[in-house]
């Protein structure tokens, strides 16, 4: 019988797993648009796999980047 | 009272892109002046990007970002900030501290060797280019012949 609660193994955080960004930033647009929806809503962490402090740096990457008109508050994204 | 301490900050500054391609050192001028009246010491300055907004600000489509790193006081910022919020031709100022790991002097040196590597590359190619320009005109001269 299967237990109530998820078991499922948590995804590695990308980031941490790859070592090629020491940290998230607004200016890496191509990275960001990784991480939200053609609708330009941002993932969860459940999605994104991130750690706390990464998820964290995300958000407010793309928080900046939205402001900048780097990424859209809603619609497509631009592309390059 | 006013604290004198003085700490390093990135600004990115969008401004319109026609209004950049028309007189660069205006645009830079504009941004510079405005910074120096409130104390701040420029460090170091680019266009970080040429590209087209995700929305529209104030009519405008395209833009140009305008990347600065600079020293001031925490007193300077908010009055910066407040100038730029209601100078034309400023789309938008985000001015933020760098990130923790973040050191300017290894930041300017890898500019630099980007800057270089990319003189090197672009002397290459001109070389080549003109390396292979008298053979075409050979080529033409023999068809001629």
């Amino acid at each position: 019988m299967r237990s109530g609660y998820n078991k499922r193994r948590r995804r590695l955080d990308p980031i941490l797993k790859k070592k090629t960004v020491p940290y998230i930033d607004y200016k890496q647009v191509r990275l960001l648009q990784k991480y939200i929806t053609p609708h330009g809503k941002m993932f969860g962490a459940k999605r994104t796999g991130f750690c706390n402090q990464n998820q964290r740096q995300l958000m407010v990457a793309i928080k900046r980047a939205r402001f900048l008109g780097l990424l859209p508050y809603i619609g497509t994204t631009v592309k390059d | 009272m006013e604290s004198t301490e003085k700490s390093l900050y990135e600004g990115m500054f969008v401004l319109p892109q026609t209004y950049v391609r028309e007189d660069q050192t205006a645009a830079f001028a504009l941004l510079s002046e405005t910074m120096e009246k409130f104390g701040a010491g420029i460090r170091y300055k680019e266009i970080w990007a040429e590209r087209p907004l995700a929305y529209e600000i104030n009519h405008v489509r395209d833009a140009s970002y305008i990347l600065m790193y600079f020293d001031a006081s925490s007193e300077a910022i908010a009055k910066i900030e407040r100038q730029f919020r209601i100078t034309d031709n400023v789309l938008r100022v985000l001015i933020v501290n760098p990130p923790k790991d973040f050191c300017l002097d290894t930041f300017l040196k890898e500019k630099e060797a980007q800057a270089k590597e990319e003189a090197e590359a672009s002397a290459a190619l001109e070389a080549q280019e003109e390396a292979e320009k008298p053979v075409a005109t050979e080529e033409k001269e023999e068809v001629k012949a």
